[in-house]
């Protein structure tokens, strides 16, 4: 589903993110991406999204080559893969449910459908009595719940979350976990980016481990690496 | 399509309300830019019709021979009439000349004495107003070819000065007119740059979402179209009011100069403000939104 095949980025300043980085995951796998601050996590991420550019290699989504896509062609590859941000990154001067009806509308869903499907979304975060609320009247956490309901609204295939606990505390952040387990049961390919220790190390799942901006660890049902030489 | 029309509109509407401090300082700052622009363009357009009155007032005088007929000063009146750049011309008889004189030397009529309004040594005459001074060479060559005539009397360094005067005034106008007309669009659209860069964090998010470009423009450019519209239609009201207070105070001051009624002036005005206030905050909102969509 996802490829990685010898990317490297450096940046315009000169400084290398990635260095020849060879990911494959499948359709349906839960990935952690752990490793240091600066070790490339967040440029992985910008990458599948395409707001950057590789420096050399190629990235496949789908089986569809990203580094090909015209500019055109980039709104319309976004809609593959739902994204939630480690500071949430909600429309402020919306309310809950305008905000995930907005993705909707964003792709073209119908009225009848949003208003369909908003209200499933919201009781799978058990937001639904706070439907009218405003991002600034939520908690961190209720507010991260909202932005991986519209992340998931147009049920894209991939599931993207970069630090989504980063800002949370620890119980919280296990809540907005286990949804993403949920949504991954479901069938959707979640990558997560973190580098919250207890949380990889208690789901157990495919850890990638970075540093200086290479994969130095690959592991199914993987634990944190604290000490790599 | 009609669906997504209405959303474009009322996501516009709603940008404008979400966002009221924005919105509004975006409204003021156009209206100013607009009021400046409108009254200068009232007070050209004023000055334009003084100059025109003073063209126009510039006479040729045609002096006939005595020994023309009523006949051929018939003839001699259509032909003029028939030249290019004639606004009207008068006949005056030996009865008018009489009383004009007398008119004028009221005191010393004496000077007359002896003569009556038919047999008089004063000469008939035509006095003509040109539409402009520009048309006095080719009048007067073509009169003077003309049999019956006397005399053409023109002052054509009087003439010239004025015309080129005229010439220099109304380019003077259009520039300022020009230079305050991109400085209103640049106001405008900087103030919609402002408001759009307070909400790149939106337009970031719909690029994340996979709206496409056109999805994020649209209530944007709907929007400074509304502002820009508002703007133009207070700075008129604003206009409108501020010119007839002016003309009722400085017509009884200034009883020579006619000013151009209200209406008339505005609908020019208005014009030229609506269509700048619209497309400044268009072309405000789509260039300003560009570089926010490059993500």
């Amino acid at each position: 589903m996802i490829r990685f095949v010898n990317v490297s980025k450096t940046y315009d300043n000169g400084a290398t993110a990635l260095l020849d980085v060879n990911i494959n995951i499948k359709a349906g796998e839960f990935v952690f991406l752990v490793g240091p601050s600066g070790a490339g996590k967040t440029t992985i991420i910008k990458l599948l999204l395409k707001e950057i550019e590789p420096t050399t290699g190629n990235i496949f989504v789908n089986n569809k080559n990203v580094t090909s896509l015209k500019h055109k062609e980039i709104p319309y590859f976004r809609r593959n893969i739902g994204v939630v941000f480690q500071d949430f990154r909600l429309l402020p001067d919306r309310n809950v449910y305008d905000n995930i009806a907005f993705a909707m509308r964003v792709v073209g869903t119908s009225q009848r459908e949003i208003r369909r499907r908003v209200p499933v979304l919201l009781s799978l975060i058990n937001l639904s009595n706070k439907a009218y609320a405003y991002p600034n009247e939520l908690s961190g956490g209720e507010q991260q719940r909202v932005v991986l309901a519209r992340a998931i609204a147009n049920n894209p295939p991939i599931l993207i979350a970069d630090e989504p606990t980063g800002n949370l505390d620890p119980d919280t952040g296990w809540e907005i976990v286990k949804l993403l387990g949920e949504i991954n049961r479901r069938g959707t390919t979640v990558i997560m980016a973190t580098h919250a220790k207890d949380i990889v190390d208690v789901m157990r799942r495919r850890v990638i481990t970075l540093r200086k901006g290479k994969v130095i660890s690959d592991q199914e049902k993987g634990m944190y690496l604290d000490d790599v030489k | 399509m009609l669906n997504s029309i209405s959303y474009y509109i009322k996501e516009g509407l709603k940008g404008i309300w979400r966002h009221k401090a924005m919105s509004l300082a975006a409204v003021i700052s156009i209206v100013i830019a607009l009021f400046i622009l409108g009254g200068v363009v009232l007070f050209g357009l004023n000055v334009n019709s003084v100059i025109h009155e003073v063209e126009s007032s510039v006479d040729i005088i045609v002096f006939l021979k005595d020994d023309v007929s009523e006949q051929s000063i018939k003839q001699i009146n259509d032909e003029i009439k028939a030249m290019n750049g004639i606004a009207e011309v008068k006949y005056y008889s030996k009865a008018d000349a009489f009383e004009k004189w007398k008119a004028q030397f009221g005191g010393e009529a004496g000077y007359l004495e002896g003569y009556t309004a038919d047999n008089n040594p004063l000469p008939r005459s035509f006095e003509i107003r040109l539409q402009s001074p520009s048309y006095a060479d080719e009048v007067v060559s073509a009169l003077n070819a003309k049999d019956g005539i006397d005399k053409v009397q023109y002052n054509s360094k009087i003439a010239d000065t004025l015309s080129r005067l005229v010439r220099s005034v109304r380019w003077m106008g259009m520039i300022i007119v020009f230079v305050l007309l991109i400085i209103a669009v640049v106001i405008i659209m900087n103030t919609i740059r402002l408001a759009v860069s307070t909400r790149k964090n939106e337009i970031n998010i719909m690029r994340y979402i996979g709206a496409t470009s056109w999805f994020i423009r649209w209530p944007f450019i709907i929007e400074g179209a509304i502002i820009g519209v508002l703007g133009a239609l207070l700075s008129i009201i604003l206009l409108k009011s501020m010119y007839s207070f002016v003309i009722s105070r400085l017509s009884n001051l200034l009883n020579m100069i006619k000013f151009i009624p209200s209406n008339y002036a505005m609908n020019v005005v208005m014009l030229i403000i609506i269509v700048t206030g619209a497309a400044a905050g268009i072309i405000g909102s789509a260039v300003s939104i560009r570089r926010y969509l490059k993500v």
